[in-house]
């Protein structure tokens, strides 16, 4: 959906690294065949956290098939064999990107509304095949509505807005589970939202800046006040590696955000020790903790131009 | 019951001093005051709970006959000096636990009362309900106000201090390294080693 939940590769294990792709190419092929072709251009890196914690979570160990795709029609690919842990993945995403795109039009304003408008006939067609779910459709839903309501009141703080999307995705997360596992996963779906929410808000400070659109970073900052002081050019490098000058937020506040969504993740960790890992591939549990302990806060680190 | 040595995560033959490093270890993790205002608070007291218990059947299994000392409770967030305070009654409820009555109070401060102590206490509140990003700005901002108070500073420290304990100890996994020091200890094993077949690595020693 956003794409900000991925592992940091650097520091991952060579067979980590190619469980992960495997595990992205499977899902990206079992999304054709549960929701259509046209969900899989919705595949994130997000869904792929998804279904990754999902296994870790449930003990079932992902089957490695080779198989040629589309995309690469050259070379046979490693894919994880599909279960139902992706059947889920891909009905969960159809739902959550069809939800997400009607919010966005009842919402954003400009390009990003346009592109919303664009999008909703294919995701609408997707979510008719991810049959059954209904009841997380309507709780995911309300969840983003009430968000809704407080970002148009213009809520002043960043941690009930947060909140709200960590419910969306808590509620996606624990969909389907039960006692303790649903407990497990709805706290780590939660941590997952509020950071995803927070890192999207890091992300489009400047741009909301200029166009005057609400942004709780901007609120809480500045209040009703002056946001041009809350911004500077700073320089920093992309997930390339190239060098870039843009106005971000200013590296006091990058700091400030930056300290607190580390003091945050820690109930995401605190979730986390709670997961029985010796159930899973070895390989698997490994690509949870990279992404949680450092590819996410990399992804922030990034977002807020702090090297 | 499950093994109490697989709970621990340590071999059967592990010696008394292991045992309590990984159970130690264990409770710091599952400790309560992790999970404080969070849904999992009974998946880790069960958690806690199973830790206690196979660290008391080893205990009895080795015939120790004691039971161990127990991981003792971290102090409160916010320290109870006597200094005196235009917000007395603000502590004395945060310190019996009623931080939505001191929350009241706070809010009913009208903008020209709101210093630097205002946006502490402020700040711990929010805390105390998990609102970490909102929290950070009012603690950031009493420290700003008064940059010499030490309660605002360690305050702050605090939140600097726990985010770099994120991802422990996954983050902070031990490469095989060479550091200086190595590199200096060998040169200096190098040179005694040279000496003694009475050649000379480093001259000035």
């Amino acid at each position: 959906m956003f794409g900000y939940i991925r592992p940091l590769v650097g520091q991952m294990l060579v067979s980590e690294n190619e469980l992960y792709r495997s595990i992205y190419c499977g899902l990206c092929r079992a999304m054709g065949q549960h929701t259509g072709c046209a969900s899989r251009l919705s595949l994130s890196y997000d869904f792929v956290f998804l279904a990754a914690f999902r296994a870790a979570l449930l003990g079932i160990p992902f089957e490695i098939e080779r198989h040629r795709c589309a995309v690469h029609p050259l070379k046979k690919r490693t894919m994880a064999k599909d279960s139902d842990v992706f059947a889920y993945t891909a009905r969960a995403a159809a739902i959550l990107n069809f939800a997400k795109l009607k919010d966005d039009i009842a919402d954003e304003s400009g390009r990003k509304r346009l592109r919303a408008k664009m999008l909703v006939p294919g995701a609408r067609a997707v979510r008719r095949r991810a049959d059954g779910m209904g009841d997380l459709e309507g709780e995911i839903t309300k969840s983003l509505t009430a968000l809704s309501a407080l970002e148009n009141e213009g809520c002043a703080s960043l941690d009930e807005t947060a909140e709200k999307f960590g419910d969306v995705l808590g509620t996606v997360f624990a969909y389907g589970l039960t006692n303790t596992e649903r407990c497990i996963a709805h706290e780590v779906g939660r941590a997952v939202g509020r950071f995803i929410y927070v890192t999207d808000a890091a992300d489009d400070a400047a741009d909301d800046a200029v166009s005057g659109q609400y942004n709780p970073i901007l609120r809480l900052y500045a209040g009703d006040g002056d946001v041009s002081s809350l911004l500077a050019k700073r320089t920093f490098s992309d997930r390339g590696g190239r060098t870039q000058t843009r106005t971000r937020l200013t590296t006091d506040i990058a700091e400030s955000i930056y300290i607190s969504a580390l003091n945050d993740l820690s109930k995401l960790q605190n979730a986390l020790e709670l997961i029985d890992f010796t159930r899973c591939q070895p390989q698997t549990a490994g690509i949870i903790k990279n992404i949680a302990y450092l590819g996410m806060p990399e992804e922030l680190r990034r977002v807020l131009a702090l090297t | 019951m499950k093994d109490p040595y697989t709970i621990l995560g340590v071999a059967r033959n592990a010696t008394d001093d292991e045992i309590k490093k990984a159970y130690r270890a264990l409770a710091r993790k599952y400790h309560p005051d992790n999970y404080a205002n969070s849904n999992l608070a009974d998946v880790a007291e069960e958690k806690m709970k199973e830790i206690n218990e196979a660290y008391d059947a080893i205990q009895n299994e080795r015939a120790g006959g004691s039971t161990g000392s127990h991981y003792g409770s971290a102090g409160g967030f916010y320290s109870q000096n006597g200094t005196s305070s235009d917000f007395a009654n603000v502590r004395r409820l945060m310190n019996e636990g009623h931080f939505s009555e001191a929350e009241l109070i706070l809010d009913a401060t009208p903008q020209s009362g709101r210093g630097a102590e205002w946006n502490f206490l402020k700040g711990c509140v929010l805390l105390k309900r998990g609102f970490v990003f909102d929290a950070q700005k009012y603690i950031e901002t009493a420290a700003y106000l008064d940059p010499t108070n030490l309660e605002y500073r360690e305050a702050k420290q605090q939140m600097r201090a726990n985010a770099s304990h994120y991802g422990s100890p996954y983050t902070t996994r031990q490469y095989s390294s060479c550091s200086s020091c190595d590199l200096c200890s060998t040169l200096i094993c190098a040179d005694c080693l040279c000496e003694c077949c009475g050649g000379d690595l480093i001259r000035c020693c």
